[in-house]
């Protein structure tokens, strides 16, 4: 059936959206800033060594593609072993499953609740050598004992911290992030379909102008 | 690695006449004597395929004094393969502590990725993949997309639910636009909003979703905001007649429903709404006695059993799915020769009442006989499979009943004459009913309370 598909719409990925101050805005993807997104997650992805064969759950709803589609199609690209999740307390069962009977490479997108619930039974998660968490589940993580790294959807833009732990990576060729009185500010500096002009994220922290030591380039961001 | 960058810019594949209603019309209108040949050939392909590489099958069928070379046609793979279920899955992986439970024919670094069932009632089972182009539940649904009307460049709702897969590649692979909006529960006026500003041709919708739009009425025209919809898919807990009404008739959105095709992927009603389409291309259909491995007369209800046609990955061999269906190899009025099918219950859900076996079908049947009940909303209340009293809770649409102790004594006989008991019932409005179940996903026929 796969052979029948007409094939994708010639120039836009898809449509996202985001909540700002001004209100729900909308943001459209093209096709040719995608690829470049997902050479990023490549290459942030490099840094954890992850590796075909490799196990990875995915906590990840389809209404997050425009911030982790770039990553999912890095790790098919790797040639990774993915399954899905939910990020819902209620389905914390399923994750529950994969870390009990599979040996799980990384947790990509754990959510509050999941941990929550996870962290009853805390050999579950200490088992898995790389968890990406989402902002509001670093520190419940953290006082268990774990070691997360940071995955945040940053207005149109993705976060990603690399095994150094010390700051989130945005692409520099695509973004510039400013700490502005503590705020964190977006702009666009890509050839993207969307541009972002000192977007207030709505999130307080610094920037890190130092190189980090895994070699990728640019600034990185701690969320307070 | 960083050299090794994926390809996501993919050349149209292929063309289609856009007013062309079917997606693949040589398979979908394939004549019964091509699409058995089909079937034959691959499961004389698949049969020595799993037995050679599936330590679950090879135990099973040895046991049963099966060889692939035994199975020269389909009628020898009717007649001989062993059927087996989901407990035998899980006894197999508790006794050798594989977690594919026997069924994994590949190396697992090989697959593409492992997905789950969905574990309404116990722990998801693994479904293990391997794909090219996009996940294969997604992928599955092509042709039904196609017929609910969706065509290249249309604009869709993405549904929020992954566990069987993402869809943001399927889409696009379809010509698609995916508009990424949060439409899972709790989200209706957002769904609202998104629908007046992208004006989609599709969304998903699921029982709670309906009920927040219904909530929302009084402050907004739902129909109109509605109205760029070529269709809506509609899955798990079921409406009420009266509510699928409603968004029929007074929101003007025509749902199509689908169900489970075994769990070897989904069936999806056509614009005939005259049952669910199993495409026999991808799974060997079989309805067969719940108790024996014997082939039910046309017609007559008995237990969906599925045979895996596209899967190298764990493909199910005679998979006993628990599904209680009817089924209909007749050409369906869409024109498509591949048959249908009507879930009327789950197995296990039987009840022996005094000594006497309670098919839930029959139960059914007697129930919506009456208009006052005509929806089909109901529940057997029991603490056990074998039980005194057959106590069932139906579900009453209020605007078609006028004396509640009148429809008791009526709905009784007409159980009574059915199923051979007499029924302790409890009435309750359809929507009551609805209220009580705790899953989204599925409706519960047999409840403890």
């Amino acid at each position: 059936m796969a052979a029948a598909l007409p094939g994708p719409h010639p120039t836009v990925f898809g449509i996202g959206s985001y909540r700002a101050a001004r209100g729900q805005v909308d943001f459209e993807i093209g096709w040719a800033e995608f690829e470049r997104d997902v050479r990023w997650a490549h290459r942030v992805l490099a840094t954890w060594e992850i590796v075909a064969g490799d196990h990875v759950v995915l906590s990840t709803p389809n209404y997050e593609a425009p911030w982790t589609s770039p990553l999912i199609r890095a790790l098919r690209a790797l040639r990774t072993v993915n399954s899905n999740v939910e990020p819902y307390n209620w389905d914390a069962r399923r994750s529950a499953t994969f870390l009990r009977l599979l040996p799980v490479k990384a947790y990509l997108g754990i959510s509050a609740p999941v941990a929550a619930a996870l962290l009853e039974t805390p050999e579950l998660l200490a088992s898995v050598p790389i968890l990406l968490a989402r902002p509001d589940a670093v520190k419940p993580l953290r006082d268990h004992g774990l070691t997360p790294a940071v995955l945040a959807m940053l207005g149109p833009a993705l976060a990603l911290e690399c095994p150094q732990r010390a700051g989130a990576h945005l692409d520099p060729a695509e973004w510039r992030v400013e700490a502005v009185g503590g705020s964190l500010v977006l702009t666009t500096v890509g050839a993207r379909a969307h541009l972002a002009r000192g977007l207030d994220l709505g999130v307080t922290g610094d920037v890190d102008d130092s190189p980090c030591p895994c070699g990728l380039p640019g600034r990185r961001i701690r969320l307070a | 690695m960083a050299d090794q960058l994926p390809q996501v810019l993919e050349p149209p594949r292929a063309t289609h006449a856009g007013q062309q209603r079917y997606f693949q019309p040589d398979v979908e209108t394939m004549p019964r004597a091509e699409l058995h040949a089909l079937q034959q050939r691959r499961v004389l392909e698949l049969v020595p395929y799993v037995y050679e590489h599936s330590t679950f099958y090879r135990e099973r069928w040895s046991a049963a004094g099966v060889e692939p070379s035994d199975i020269r046609d389909l009628d020898d793979f009717h007649r001989l393969v062993p059927t087996f279920t989901k407990r035998d899955i899980q006894e197999f992986r508790d006794r050798t502590g594989d977690p594919y439970g026997g069924l994994l024919c590949v190396p697992p670094a090989e697959l593409t990725s492992i997905m789950s069932t969905s574990g309404t009632t116990a722990d998801p089972e693994l479904i293990p993949e391997i794909w090219d182009t996009a996940p294969p539940l997604p992928l599955c649904s092509a042709r039904d997309l196609w017929e609910l009307g969706l065509r290249p460049g249309d604009r869709i709702l993405i549904c929020p639910g992954t566990f069987r897969g993402f869809y943001d590649t399927f889409f696009q692979d379809m010509g698609l636009i995916p508009i990424f909006i949060d439409t899972w529960i709790g989200q209706g006026q957002q769904v609202l909003d998104a629908m007046r500003r992208f004006r989609p041709a599709y969304l998903q919708l699921l029982q709670p979703n309906v009920l927040e739009l219904e909530r929302l009425e009084h402050a907004t025209d739902i129909r109109e905001a509605l109205s760029s919809l070529k269709g809506a898919s509609f899955a798990g807990q079921p409406l009420g007649r009266a509510l699928a009404a409603k968004v029929r008739d007074e929101w003007g959105v025509e749902l199509f429903t689908y169900t489970s095709a075994g769990d070897t992927g989904t069936a999806w009603e056509c614009r005939e709404h005259d049952g669910y389409h199993l495409w026999e291309d991808l799974v060997l259909a079989e309805c067969l006695e719940p108790e024996r491995d014997v082939a039910t007369d046309p017609g007559v209800v008995g237990e969906l059993v599925a045979t895996d046609l596209d899967n190298l990955a764990a493909p199910l061999v005679r998979y006993r799915s628990g599904d209680l269906v009817r089924l209909d190899r007749g050409t369906c009025g869409c024109g498509r020769t591949h048959a249908r099918q009507w879930v009327v219950g789950r197995r296990g859900d039987e009840t022996i009442v005094a000594g006497r076996v309670v098919v839930m079908g029959e139960l059914w049947a007697a129930i919506e006989s009456l208009p006052e009940t005509q929806d089909g909303m109901f529940q057997i209340v029991r603490q056990s499979s074998v039980v005194e009293t057959l106590r069932v809770r139906v579900g009453y649409e209020p605007t078609r009943t006028e004396d509640l102790d009148e429809l008791r004594t009526r709905l009784s006989a007409v159980v009574t004459e059915r199923v051979g008991v007499t029924p302790e019932l409890e009435l309750v409005t359809v929507d009551a009913l609805l209220d009580r179940s705790s899953s989204v996903a599925k409706f519960p026929r047999v409840v403890k309370s």
